[in-house]
């Protein structure tokens, strides 16, 4: 169902981070962001904020190619949308006047 | 042939829904094979292993916060930690109550389930010496393995140099009838591993022939369909 409303762009820490690191590498697979995290996002979970932040508009998503011999599943690669930028950059520069010591 | 994460990909699509199995368990299971593809490749059975461990732990992790009611998703931080230690703790008392009953039996039994995990009968290769090479299908304690074909196949132009399967379903080698060995010049087409016998679709004659130096690819395959293999040249 469609909301009235629109919904708040808000923005969680391991969001913040999925977006840091899409932005930076353009797009990566979801275990890749685990990997570029430092422990900070679990490859249990990352799929479930990967999924929520689609939904936001955040990022897309789309499917690789299979491996050509081995077969298998195709992996998902994400990447951010024009909203997802300028939510990052919007938030970062909001970060920095807010609280300039945690700017980064 | 099953891939890892296969099974479990087709049991969690029977409870979620399709866009949950689209962007959150598909990715997952992607992951695990993607993985286990480069550990199968370059790692040992170990690190098979743990690939494998650590891939289905999350999986299993993504169905369980699919199947989950969204209340329960937003405590996941706090119940699955409870959930975890009370869980991990009757693991390991399971655990050691298991090896206390199985003694020494422990060891044959753990490598049979590993056979089972990582799949495939366990093969190894000796380095050639003196124009032979001695092809290990080895036992599992006292599991003979289930192999229900062996191929050999000259890799530079992809004939089959050899292929025998076995006159009956019932696996009944023992004490080391597992151990091929292979030699410049005539091998001998059929055989027998205790009391099963193999017969030679190729070649029909009671022999076949190995040269010096070319390279050759070595396929076992187990009763479910599972496939080892392991080039080797004399």
């Amino acid at each position: 169902v469609t909301s009235p409303h629109p919904r708040p762009l808000t923005l969680s820490a391991k969001e913040l981070l999925i977006l840091e690191l899409l932005v930076d590498q353009h797009e990566q697979y979801g275990l890749q962001l685990v990997a570029g995290s430092a422990r900070r996002l679990k490859r249990g979970t990352v799929y479930v904020t990967l999924g929520r932040m689609e939904d936001k508009g955040y990022i897309t998503s789309r499917l690789d190619d299979a491996p050509p011999d081995a077969g298998g599943l195709p992996r998902r690669v994400y990447q951010p949308t024009a909203l997802g930028r300028r939510v990052l950059k919007a938030w970062t520069t909001a970060g920095a006047h807010v609280m300039p010591e945690f700017a980064r | 042939m099953t891939r890892p994460g296969d099974r479990l990909r087709r049991t969690a699509a029977r409870f979620c829904s399709r866009s949950a199995m689209e962007r959150l368990i598909d990715p997952a299971v992607a992951d695990l094979q993607a993985e286990y593809r480069v550990a199968e490749q370059a790692g040992s059975v170990w690190t098979r292993v743990w690939t494998l461990l650590r891939g289905y732990a999350a999986c299993l992790k993504v169905i369980t916060l699919c199947a989950c009611p969204r209340s329960t998703v937003v405590n996941l931080g706090s119940r699955t930690l409870v959930v975890a230690r009370t869980g991990i703790s009757w693991l390991s008392i399971a655990l050691l109550v298991l090896l206390a009953l199985l003694g020494p039996r422990a060891v044959p039994a753990a490598q049979v389930a590993l056979w089972y995990v990582v799949g495939g009968p366990p093969l190894d290769f000796d380095a050639p010496h003196n124009g032979q090479v001695i092809a290990h299908i080895d036992l599992l304690g006292r599991i003979a393995p289930d192999v229900s074909r062996i191929r050999i196949t000259n890799t530079a132009d992809s004939t089959v140099v050899w292929d025998v399967k076995p006159l009956s379903n019932r696996s009944e080698c023992w004490n080391n009838c597992w151990n091929l060995k292979f030699q410049v010049g005539p091998n001998q087409s059929s055989f027998s591993a205790g009391h099963q016998a193999f017969a030679a679709l190729v070649p029909q004659a009671p022999t076949f022939s190995l040269a010096d130096g070319t390279l050759y690819l070595f396929e076992v395959w187990d009763g479910k369909g599972r496939l080892r293999s392991e080039r080797f040249r004399l």
